[in-house]
C-alpha cells in the first residue's frame, strides 16, 4: 500500500518535469510578461496579463509580426525584488524573449532594470513610477507611463489651491517613498504644512498611523495616500471609521477607486473620495484606444483601467518597431524603440531624452493628470466628476 | 486621546484573545507548532463572506456557518495529516508538524488565490450603525467582534472547567501519559480539539472580515498575534489568553501612538520574548 | 576526514565546474541559489542537527549578514569580499548574544523565542527604511562586473559552499563536534562528564549563525540586491524542509536537500507558472506524510540495494 503511494507520487513528479514536446521550435517571437501573480499587487498583475494577451491576440489575427506569430510568456515576480530578478533572468535566458513588459512594482523594477540592461533586453514600463528607473539612462529601459516627479508636479497646483495643511501616508518602498519625498519637498517650498508618515507595505491595520494624524494640530485637511499594496482600500475605510474623514478630504494617488473591490469595501461611504488619474471623460481616446476599450470590455466584461491603455500601447509599439526594423533581436529592438512615433491610445507617443542627470530618458511626456471625485453610488460603480483641471 | 486609544485597544485585544485561545488549546493537547492556524482564520472569513453574499445570511447565521465549516476542515486535516504524531511513535513530532503545517499554509494560501480570486472582498457590514462608547466613535462591527469574542472565550473556559471532555483536555495538557492511563482517547480528543481550535480561528476570521476585509494572504498577521497571546498568557491557559489578548491590544495601540507606529509589530514580539525568557509559565501560571 | 567525504567533495567540485559549460545559462542563477541555501542550511544543521537547539529564527541571520555587508559597501565602500567576512562576523556576534539569552529556555519555548527575534529583526529592517531601503530592498555591488560577472559569482558560491561543507565535516569528526553531540543527546550526562554544556550550546548556535551571515552576504552581492523577504517566515520553512528532506544531522543532508528543493522548484515553475507553489506545497505535504525518512526513503522504495550502498558509504 505504502509502496504504491510512493510510486504514484514519484511518477507524478516525473510527469511534471518532463519537457513538453514541440516547445523548442523557434517559429514564434516571444514577448515576456513579468508581473506579480501570486503575492504583491497581483490584482493589477492579472489585468496586465489579460491586456497583453488581448493585444497579442489582435496582432496575431492580423498576421502576426514579420510573418511569425507572437507568443506571450508569463512569469511571476511575487512583488518581491529578489524573486523578480530571478524570474526575469530565467525568462531572458530560457525563453529568449524579444522584450519584456508588464513590470509593475517600482522596487521590483528597480532591481530588474539592472538585469535587463546587463542582459541587453529592452524592458518597457507602463505604470512603475519611480524616477530612478529612467534616471539610470539605460538604453534598454523605456517608459510609456508617468513618473513620480511628473505626477507630483502635475498634482501640486490642485493641492496648493485648495488646502493649507496636508498629510501624506506612504508605503516605504521605491514608489511610495519616492513620491512622498518629492511631493513633501515641493509642497513645503510652496509654504504648505506637510505631515508625512510611512508604513510597511504589508500592513493592513493603519489605525495607529491615522490616530497620530488625528491628534495633529492644525488638523490636516487633505490626506494623500501613496500606496499600491494591501492597504490601498483599507486606509480610506479606517480613516472613516475613526472619524478622521470625511472632514478631511482623501486623495488617492492613482485610480484604484475604480477597481470593483473599492466599492465592495467602502460602499456608499466611498462617496466623496478623490483620486488622481490619467483617465477622464474629457480625455479623448484615439480610434485605437476606443477599439481596445471595446475589445477588452467584450472579452473580460470590465472597463480597462488606464494603465491597461499604456500597456496595450507598449505591445503595439513593440510590434510596430519589429516590423519597422525587420528584426526581433532584443538588441535591435532596443535601438529601434528610440525612433518610435506611434499614434497610441491616448496620443502620439515618442520617447524623449534629456541630457544631464534626471529621470527624462526614453520617457514619454504626454500625460495629462486629472483629479476625479466620487459623487454618488451608481449600481456596480460610482458616478464620478472631474474636479481638476 | 488616551481614552480613545484604550477603548480601541480593548476591542482589538478581545479579537486577539479569540485567535490565541484556539491555539493555546491546540498546543496544550497536541504540543506542536501549527503554522496553518492563520489560514483557518482566512477560510472562516471567506466562508462568512460567501454565506452572507450568496445565501443572504445575517451575521448570526453566517458566523456559525463559518465555524462549522472550519471545524470540519480542521478535524479532517488532523485525521489525515497530523494524526501520525500520536499513532506512530515519531522521533521528532515537532519537526513533522512544522513542515506539515508549513506545507498546509502554502497550500491553503495558493488554493485561496485560485478559488477565491486575488481581489479583496468584504461581507456586508454586520451592524451598520456606529456606537459611541464614552464619546469615542466605534463602528458597530468592532463592538460585535469584541463582544462575541469575549462570549466565545468565556464559553470555552466554562466548557473546559465543567465538562468531562474539557477535563480530559486539561489532563492531556499536563501529561499525555497520565491522561492516556486514565482513559482519555488521545486520538479522538486530538481531532476534536483541533476542530474546535480551527473553529475558533474561523470565528475570529468571520467576525473581523468586515473590519479588515478579506484577501488570500490575510492569515499571516493573526498567526503571529495568536502565538504572542499564547506565549504571554501561558501554554494552555484560557483565562491567561483572555488577559494576554487585552494586554497586547492595549499595549500595541498605546505603543504605536506614543512610541512609533513603524515598530507596532515589534511590541508584541518583544513582549513574547520577554515572557518566554523570564516568565515561561505565562501570566497566571505557577512555576 | 574520511576517504568517502573526500570523494564526495571532489565530485561536487568537478560537477560544479562542468555545470556552466553544459547547462543552459539560466541554471547558473538557479544553482547559485542552491549554493546559498546549502550554506544557510549547513549553518542550521550545526545548530539543530549537531547541537540540538531548534532555532526558528535562522532566517534572520542571512538578513543581518546581507544588510551588514551591503550597508558597509554603500557607506564606506567596503569590497564585497571583505563584506562576506563582515557579514559572518556580525551575524556570529549577534548569535553569541542570542545564544546566551536562550540558555534559559528549551524545546518549544526556544523555538518561539528565536522566532520572535527573527520577526523583530524584520520589523527593524522595514521600519528603518531611510537606512535599509524598506521593503524595496537595498542595492549592493556585485562581486564582479562585466559580461561574465554572474559566472564568476557562481564559482564564488561554489567555493563558499565547499568551504562551509568542509568546515561542517571537520567539525563532525573533531572533539568539538563530539562535545556538541553530547549536549544534544544527553545534556545531564555531558555535564557530569565535565563538558561545559553552556559554552558549547552558545558555540554551536553562534557558529551556525555566522555561516548564515556568510550566506546572506553572498546572496546580497550575487544578486546585487537584498530585500526583507530573505528573512521571512517562508524562508525559515524552506530551511527546515531542506534539512529534513536531506537528512537531519548528517554532513551531506543540507547539500542534498538544497539541490533537491531548489531544482524541483525551478523545474516546476517552468511548466506551470502561477501553479508552481500550489504543486510544490502538495508534493511537500505528501512527502512529509508518507516519506518520514526524507529523501532516502524514496531511494529505499525504488531500489533497496542502492539505499543500503548509500548508507554503507555514509557510515564507513
Amino acid at each position: 500500500m505504502k509502496k504504491s503511494v510512493l510510486l504514484t507520487a514519484f511518477i507524478f513528479i516525473l510527469t511534471v518535469f518532463l519537457p513538453p514536446i514541440g516547445a523548442m521550435a523557434g517559429d514564434t517571437i516571444k514577448l515576456g510578461v513579468v508581473t506579480p501573480m501570486s503575492t504583491g499587487d497581483f490584482r493589477s498583475g492579472k489585468i496586465n496579463v489579460q491586456t497583453v494577451e488581448l493585444a497579442v491576440e489582435q496582432i496575431n489575427a492580423q498576421g502576426g509580426v514579420l510573418g511569425k506569430k507572437l507568443e506571450v510568456v508569463t512569469a511571476d515576480d511575487e512583488g518581491k525584488p529578489a524573486a523578480g530578478v530571478i524570474a526575469l533572468k530565467r525568462m531572458i535566458a530560457k525563453e529568449k524573449v524579444s522584450a519584456v513588459v508588464g513590470l509593475w512594482h517600482s522596487s521590483v523594477a528597480v532591481a530588474q532594470e539592472k538585469v535587463a540592461t546587463q542582459m541587453q533586453v529592452p524592458m518597457m514600463l507602463h505604470y512603475s513610477w519611480t524616477d530612478d528607473l529612467t534616471a539610470g539612462h539605460s538604453d534598454y529601459v523605456y517608459r510609456v507611463g508617468p513618473f513620480n516627479a511628473e505626477i507630483a508636479q502635475l498634482a501640486l497646483p490642485y493641492i496648493d489651491k485648495n488646502f493649507k495643511n496636508i498629510a501624506i501616508l506612504y508605503e516605504t518602498n521605491a514608489f511610495g517613498s519616492g513620491f512622498a519625498n518629492y511631493l513633501e519637498k515641493i509642497a513645503k517650498a510652496k509654504g504648505l504644512n506637510v505631515y508625512s508618515i510611512g508604513y510597511p507595505q504589508e500592513a493592513t491595520d493603519l489605525k495607529p498611523q491615522l490616530l497620530q494624524l488625528k491628534a495633529k494640530s492644525p488638523k490636516p485637511e487633505l490626506l494623500v495616500i501613496a500606496a499600491v499594496y494591501e492597504a490601498t482600500n483599507l486606509i480610506p475605510k479606517q480613516a472613516l471609521e475613526i472619524g478622521l474623514a470625511p472632514e478631511m478630504q482623501i486623495l488617492c494617488s492613482w485610480d484604484w477607486p475604480t477597481y470593483p473591490a473599492f466599492q465592495e469595501i467602502l460602499g456608499d461611504k466611498g462617496v466623496g473620495v478623490t483620486y488622481a488619474t490619467f483617465e477622464s471623460d474629457k480625455l479623448k481616446l484615439s480610434p485605437l484606444g476606443e477599439k481596445f476599450k471595446k475589445a477588452y470590455k467584450a472579452k473580460y466584461n470590465v472597463v480597462p483601467p488606464v494603465f491597461a491603455l499604456f500597456l496595450y500601447d507598449e505591445v503595439m509599439i513593440l510590434a510596430e518597431t519589429m516590423e519597422r526594423i525587420k528584426s526581433s533581436d532584443p538588441k535591435d529592438v532596443a535601438a529601434g524603440l528610440k525612433d518610435t512615433k506611434f499614434e497610441g491610445t491616448t496620443g502620439l507617443i515618442t520617447f524623449e531624452r534629456q541630457e544631464g542627470p534626471g529621470p527624462i530618458w526614453n520617457q514619454w511626456m504626454g500625460h495629462q493628470l486629472f483629479i476625479n471625485k466620487l459623487t454618488a453610488v451608481d449600481g456596480k460603480g460610482y458616478k464620478r466628476e472631474q474636479i481638476y483641471p | 486621546m488616551l481614552l480613545e486609544l484604550i477603548i480601541r485597544g480593548i476591542t482589538i485585544g478581545l479579537v486577539y484573545a479569540l485567535m490565541g485561545v484556539g491555539l493555546a488549546l491546540l498546543n496544550g493537547v497536541m504540543r506542536i507548532i501549527n503554522f496553518a492556524h492563520g489560514e483557518f482564520y482566512m477560510i472562516g472569513g471567506y466562508m462568512a463572506y460567501y454565506a452572507s453574499t450568496m445565501l443572504g445570511f445575517q451575521f448570526y447565521f453566517s458566523v456559525p456557518t463559518a465555524m462549522i465549516i472550519t471545524f470540519i476542515l480542521g478535524a479532517v486535516v488532523e485525521k489525515l495529516l497530523l494524526s501520525p504524531i500520536h499513532t506512530q511513535e515519531m522521533e521528532k513530532p515537532m519537526d513533522y508538524a512544522l513542515i506539515m503545517t508549513f506545507g498546509l499554509l502554502l497550500f491553503f494560501r495558493q488554493l485561496a488565490i485560485k478559488v477565491f480570486g486575488p481581489f479583496r472582498h468584504k461581507p456586508a457590514d454586520y451592524i451598520t450603525s456606529d456606537v459611541y462608547i464614552l464619546g469615542v466613535k466605534i463602528s458597530g462591527n468592532e463592538v460585535l467582534a469584541g463582544a462575541v469574542s469575549a462570549i466565545l472565550v468565556i464559553g470555552l473556559a466554562i466548557f473546559i472547567k465543567k465538562t468531562w471532555r474539557g477535563r480530559g483536555w486539561r489532563a492531556t495538557t499536563q501529561s499525555r501519559q497520565g491522561a492516556k492511563i486514565n482513559g482519555v482517547d488521545i486520538g479522538k480528543e486530538s481531532w476534536i480539539a483541533c476542530g474546535v481550535a480551527c473553529a475558533l480561528a474561523g470565528a475570529a476570521g468571520a467576525l473581523v472580515a468586515p473590519i479588515f476585509t478579506l484577501s488570500p494572504t490575510i492569515g499571516g498577521s493573526p498567526l503571529v498575534k495568536s502565538y504572542e497571546v499564547m506565549a504571554i498568557g501561558g501554554l494552555g491557559s484560557i483565562a491567561g489568553s483572555l488577559v494576554a489578548g487585552l494586554m497586547l491590544g492595549i499595549t500595541e495601540t498605546l505603543g504605536a501612538f506614543y512610541i512609533s507606529s513603524a515598530y507596532k509589530d515589534a511590541i508584541g514580539f518583544l513582549m513574547m520574548g520577554f515572557f518566554l525568557l523570564f516568565r515561561p509559565q505565562g501570566l497566571f501560571g505557577q512555576k | 576526514m574520511k576517504k568517502n567525504e573526500i570523494i564526495v567533495a571532489v565530485t561536487i567540485i568537478v560537477l560544479g565546474l562542468i555545470a556552466p559549460k553544459v547547462l543552459p545559462s539560466v541554471w547558473i542563477t538557479v544553482l547559485s541559489m542552491a549554493f546559498y541555501y546549502a550554506i544557510l542550511t549547513i549553518g542550521w544543521n550545526i545548530i539543530f542537527g549537531y547541537t540540538g537547539l531548534f532555532s526558528y529564527g535562522h532566517a534572520a541571520f542571512p538578513a543581518i549578514g546581507g544588510y551588514t555587508s551591503a550597508l558597509l559597501a554603500q557607506h564606506i565602500g567596503l569590497s564585497p569580499f571583505l563584506g562576506l567576512l563582515a557579514g559572518a562576523f556580525i551575524a556570529g556576534l549577534l548569535g553569541i548574544v542570542i545564544g546566551l539569552l536562550i540558555l534559559r529556555v528549551h524545546g518549544f519555548y526556544l523555538c518561539l523565542v528565536t522566532w520572535a527575534f527573527a520577526e523583530v529583526v524584520n520589523v527593524i529592517i522595514t521600519a528603518e527604511h531611510q537606512i535599509t531601503g524598506g521593503t524595496g530592498g537595498l542595492l549592493a555591488p556585485t562581486f564582479f562586473s562585466g559580461p561574465n560577472a554572474e559566472l564568476f559569482g557562481y564559482f564564488m558560491g561554489l567555493g563558499l559552499m565547499m568551504f562551509a561543507f568542509l568546515i561542517s565535516i571537520l567539525l563532525y569528526h573533531s572533539r568539538w563536534g563530539l562535545n556538541l553531540f553530547a549536549v544534544r543527546d544527553d545534556i545531564d550526562a555531558a555535564e557530569s562528564m565535565g563538558i561545559k554544556t553552556r559554552f558549547w550550546k552558545v558555540f554551536g548556535f553562534a557558529f551556525g549563525c555566522s555561516l548564515a551571515g556568510l550566506a546572506g552576504a553572498y546572496f546580497a552581492h550575487f544578486l546585487g540586491l537584498i530585500d526583507p523577504g530573505i528573512g521571512g517566515l517562508d524562508q525559515m520553512g524552506y530551511v527546515c524542509l531542506i534539512v529534513i528532506i536531506g537528512g537531519l544531522g548528517t554532513v551531506y543532508g543540507p547539500i542534498l536537500g538544497s539541490f533537491f528543493v531548489v531544482i524541483t522548484k525551478e523545474l516546476i515553475s517552468g511548466y506551470a507558472s502561477g501553479y508552481s507553489l500550489l504543486i510544490f506545497s502538495v508534493i511537500m505535504i505528501l512527502a512529509v506524510r508518507f516519506l518520514s525518512g526524507g529523501f532516502m526513503e524514496i531511494i529505499q522504495v525504488i531500489s533497496p540495494r542502492l539505499n543500503n550502498r548509500y548508507l554503507k558509504f555514509v557510515n564507513k
